[in-house]
């Protein structure tokens, strides 16, 4: 463990530029943002959804500055996605990207982190953050901070949200919730939770809800299940999951991150995660506590559920070679009341 | 949601959909493809996908109810609703006896009844009697049954959900009012191995339409009670929700083969397949045909948004049914007068 440990790179905290609206919602740039960012190896290309085509260039957490010559792809929707090729000599460390279109500038910050995966790694899990939840003390936000704290000393791949980042899914919730968010020197990944969908103000905040990413050999997709809990013909997301699912099969492992799982939502939806192609590894929260659940009803996929956030719980996975090992949940300073 | 285009003289009659983005107010419409007038038909909470009863003059579609779904029949034209006796709060997928007078749907005690544990019952059959107003469960408690559709007045085809030793898997169960057996083994030889689902009967042909993992993944099976199950998709990509041509000679169906979710036809016979709505960067699904199968009705996001278009079989024309910023999903033609 300490080995693994050792062996990452050290991020920086990524330009501190903030573009995005005065609200906290996404402006030009919608993926990647500091909610869903991208890991790549120099000389790797990734891709960003623009609302507008535009210049686009990287700016290290020094200043640097990198133009981008991508390619370009019309979206439905009015989209546009912009596959950009890097440099093999493109240094490590934590990028925003910037956009210029129609005389406006957007900067995303920690949106691009270029290090070098390695095969076995530590992911760090944590869920449930509330920011909003009232009666609490500390509040959730200064817990959210403290843990973001203590997580920064460790080194880990990425860190994974699974969603209720806020109470009512409020835009200045999630406001807050980016600002504390910014803290964390590793790049952090989220998912909505049922606390979050309020009109549209989590897409607003962090794009897609259902996305996919890479880390060195494996594969990991995340979603939201508010809307699969329906039947199967008003399952307006199952195509995108089918999709992304299929694309992370041929990696090692497939591991799926979401904010609640639940046995009642839609069959079609079961049958991409769990029957024809059954993700390896299943995390989630909502429920506040460790879970006796330990395998989908399927009995395919093993789930691994971390308590809540607002609670200072945060746990550790290790991903390696012989599987996904889920180690003790964390605590970040105890909260009390309601 | 409103109407994008008037249509021409074909296609004509309605659509019966689901319009709304968030779940809880999305409401079952009507859209006239003559005149683009959309007329407001549910509760607009939590409605589900709609059914037209086979003479056109009912729908039956899944709706909020204490504490979980119940299903809503009503006219058309709003002049008369049913208040099924529910037995179980959770009731969804209604299908429509081919004489219209019976209806039968999925009906459960709870929402997750898909555990190993508390399978055996957990879902039922549950068939209203329009004309009695009385509802009652087919079959028995020794399976859990899920999306019945019907192969005669006193027959359905529904999916069994059955716990195994390493993992879950269904089959496909013929159920009567008093009896649940499953499919003989000379006609499902893979019976307890596989997860089948979306099983669709095609009367007319005498045929049974269903998908299955069999093979692994997900592909259209079709079984002729003479010829056995065929692959009629056969491709390495993900194959799923068959419905058949309501003249019975032709299966559209769901596939990944392009990349994206799109939408296919097959002449199972032959296992000719031709695409119908497929593209790169967006969406097709939930195929619907017009009752003289000349037309298939359909969602696609390509403009960002779910919406509702038709596409002319044999032209491929297509046509933008619905616009707006709220979803239309799930149409259903209303069958000719």
């Amino acid at each position: 463990m300490r080995r693994l440990l050792w062996i990452w790179p050290v991020l920086v905290l990524g330009a501190a530029a903030h573009a995005r609206h005065a609200d906290g919602t996404l402006d030009l740039i919608i993926t990647p943002n500091n909610g869903v960012p991208v890991i790549i190896a120099p000389g790797e290309p990734f891709e960003a959804t623009l609302a507008r085509r535009g210049a686009l260039r990287l700016v290290s957490a020094e200043g640097r500055t990198l133009d981008l010559d991508p390619d370009w792809t019309a979206l439905p929707g009015g989209m546009h996605r912009a596959t950009c090729p890097t440099s093999g000599k493109l240094a490590t460390g934590t990028y925003a990207l910037e956009a210029v279109a129609e005389g406006r500038t957007d900067t995303n910050a920690r949106a691009v982190f270029v290090t070098h995966p390695m095969p076995d790694y530590p992911v760090v899990h944590l869920s449930d953050v509330h920011i909003g939840r009232p009666n609490r003390d500390p509040a959730p936000e200064a817990v959210f901070r403290r843990l973001l704290e203590q997580i920064n000393g460790i080194r880990a791949a990425f860190v994974l949200i699974t969603g209720d980042l806020t109470q009512d899914g409020k835009p200045e919730e999630f406001r807050r919730f980016l600002e504390a968010l910014d803290t964390c020197v590793l790049p952090t990944f989220v998912s909505a939770g049922n606390h979050d969908r309020t009109a549209l103000n989590y897409e607003k905040t962090f794009g897609p809800l259902v996305y996919s990413f890479r880390y060195g050999p494996d594969g990991y997709l995340v979603f939201d299940t508010k809307d699969f809990v329906i039947a199967d013909a008003l399952d307006t997301q199952v195509g995108e999951l089918q999709r992304l699912r299929r694309a992370i099969k041929p990696l090692r492992w497939s591991i799926g991150a979401t904010h609640r799982y639940d046995p009642a939502m839609s069959m079609r939806s079961q049958l991409v995660l769990f029957v024809d192609d059954p993700l390896d590894f299943l995390m989630f929260g909502h429920w506040h506590s460790e879970s006796e659940e330990k395998r989908v009803p399927w009995r395919t996929t093993p789930l691994v559920v971390t308590p809540a956030a607002f609670d200072g719980a945060w746990r550790l996975i290790l991903v390696t070679q012989t599987g996904i090992h889920p180690q003790d949940v964390q605590q970040a300073g105890a909260a009390t009341g309601g | 949601m409103m109407c994008a285009a008037v249509l021409g003289a074909e296609p004509a009659g309605q659509l019966a959909c689901v319009a709304g983005t968030e779940q809880e107010d999305r409401r079952v419409e009507l859209v006239d493809l003559a005149t683009g007038a959309v007329t407001p038909v549910g509760p607009g909470a939590h409605d589900g996908a709609p059914t037209w009863s086979p003479d056109g003059q009912w729908l039956a579609f899944p709706t909020a109810g204490p504490g979980g779904m119940r299903i809503r029949v009503m006219r058309a034209d709003g002049s008369e609703t049913r208040e099924i006796p529910h037995k179980h709060p959770w009731n969804d997928v209604p299908r429509w006896s081919p004489d219209g007078r019976l209806l039968a749907y999925t009906g459960a005690k709870e929402a997750d009844n898909i555990r190993p544990e508390s399978l055996a019952g957990a879902a039922s059959v549950m068939v209203y009697n329009m004309e009695a107003n009385t509802e009652e469960a087919w079959g028995t408690d020794t399976v859990s049954l899920y999306r019945p559709v019907w192969m005669n007045a006193g027959t359905v085809i529904a999916i069994g959900v059955i716990p195994g030793e390493k993992r879950l898997s269904s089959d496909i169960f013929i159920v009567t009012p008093s009896a649940v057996n499953p499919l003989p083994a000379i006609a499902m030889p893979s019976a307890g191995q596989y997860v089948e689902w979306a099983a669709e009967v095609n009367v007319r042909e005498n045929l049974l339409a269903y998908e299955s993992n069999d093979g692994g993944d997900r592909e259209v099976f079709v079984l002729s009670f003479k010829r056995g199950s065929t692959d009629v998709s056969n491709h390495r990509a993900a194959d799923w929700n068959p419905v058949w041509q309501p003249a019975g000679l032709w299966l559209a169906f769901e596939s990944f083969r392009s990349g994206r979710r799109g939408i296919y036809r097959v002449f199972p016979n032959t296992i000719r397949v031709v695409p119908v709505a497929v593209a790169a960067e967006y969406d097709n699904w939930h195929p619907a045909w017009s009752p003289d199968g000349a037309f298939l009705a359909y969602v696609s996001d390509r403009d960002g948004t779910p919406q509702l278009f038709v596409t002319e079989i044999e032209t491929g024309d297509t046509r933008q049914v619905t616009t707006g910023s709220r979803f239309a999903l799930a149409p259903a033609w209303r069958p000719a007068p």
